[in-house]
């Protein structure tokens, strides 16, 4: 009786060891969290626009860090402190034919510096994630000015933890309502599954 | 020496007809239609909008209700007093009520425009990717309007469709 106790135990840690990634270097971490198959680079085209969310656990910003060098192994923890707390996203826009997507659709220049003005500080208010049934604000939001020099928009989010970060069952929907590209809400969406994937990363 | 080449035609004749099958099969386009305006009103995006425009248009309509007891107050106190104050601010509460009124007419149906827009742009999309995932060579749009006048109900990919795009929207992928 006794072995057979032992037996399933040992099966059970087995199968439970087996459900968890196994952490993985910085450099894998980062190329896994930036493959479209992770589901935490998510992708929507809409009319010859490409809409783009990159979920950046802390983890790979910690990994970016390092692997860059503007973080050293011994404030990793001190670091890692500073951005606990909040979600943090890249979101991107892009137009197909490689030009500055704000001019899409944009007949003056007036029109143009006014959406240009909205991206620096408006429209912090029209990105929302939904996390079970919270609904978190958009608490940071910086816009990656390029003077019109780049094919793409950059915004850099955080949101803030909601109560049910980490609980079973809980998808992340992200909500940019759009008042730039004429696409409307661009909803996007991780699964549950790519949330609990994510592996861990050995910094050591 | 005559079975044996009845035996050949045979075999050749079999050969052509199943080449023939297969060709067709292969090069047939696949073809499906859908109900357009019923894809249109049961897409979430359409719905939310809806809801969005209509609480504008409620308050707006508020503003005006607002400013049309204004000026019918001040059209009752002018029958009763005739001064020339009375009749002055009713003329420039009158200026106000047309000007608001002109505005929000204009701004609702630039509104609209644009919602309508925005709904067509990711249907379209969802549209296009449904036919490309499907393997689809056309999808056609039934509107009662005559660009289609027949489908059978085995061709008709409506609720597939309804279903797809809202998943779509809401950032699913398909399964």
């Amino acid at each position: 009786m006794m072995k057979r106790i032992l037996i399933f135990s040992g099966l059970g840690i087995l199968l439970l060891a087996c459900g968890r990634p196994s952490p993985v270097r910085p450099d894998v971490f980062i190329k896994k969290v930036e493959t479209a198959g992770s589901g935490l680079l998510m992708k929507k085209e809409i009319a010859n626009v490409m809409f783009s969310v990159q979920y950046k656990p802390v983890d790979y910003i910690l990994s970016k860090e390092l692997m860059n060098h503007s973080l050293i192994s011994s404030d990793l923890e001190k670091r890692r402190k500073q951005l606990d707390g909040y979600r943090y996203f890249t979101f991107r826009v892009k137009g197909k034919d490689e030009k500055d997507p704000v001019r899409i659709g944009t007949l003056s220049q007036e029109e143009y510096d006014q959406k240009q003005g909205y991206l620096s500080s408006d429209i912090q208010r029209d990105f929302l994630l939904v996390e079970g049934k919270d609904s978190v604000p958009c608490s940071i939001c910086h816009y990656e000015k390029t003077y019109g020099l780049s094919p793409f928009v950059t915004l850099v989010l955080a949101f803030k933890d909601s109560e049910n970060r980490n609980k079973e069952d809980n998808e992340l929907s992200f909500l940019y309502q759009d008042h730039v590209f004429g696409a409307g809400n661009i909803w996007m969406k991780i699964s549950t599954g790519d949330l609990k994937d994510i592996p861990t990363v050995n910094f050591n | 020496m005559n079975k044996i080449i009845l035996g050949l035609a045979l075999v050749i004749m079999i050969g052509c007809c199943a080449f023939t099958v297969i060709y067709v099969k292969k090069g047939a386009p696949k073809i499906a239609y859908v109900e357009l305006e019923s894809v249109y009103n049961d897409f979430e995006l359409k719905k939310e909008l809806e809801v969005k425009i209509t609480t504008v248009q409620n308050l707006r309509k508020n503003i005006l209700d607002s400013l049309k007891l204004q000026l019918s107050a001040l059209s009752n106190r002018y029958s009763v007093k005739k001064d020339e104050q009375t009749a002055r601010e009713f003329e420039a509460r009158k200026q106000e009520y047309y000007q608001k009124e002109k505005e929000f007419t204009e701004n609702n149906a630039r509104t609209s425009k644009s919602y309508t827009d925005q709904i067509w742009k990711q249907l379209n999309q969802y549209a296009k990717d449904y036919g490309k995932e499907q393997g689809y060579t056309y999808i056609l749009g039934y509107d009662g309007q005559g660009a289609l006048l027949y489908g059978q109900d085995a061709v008709n990919v409506t609720d597939a469709m309804k279903k797809y795009v809202n998943i779509r929207y809401k950032g699913g992928v398909s399964k």
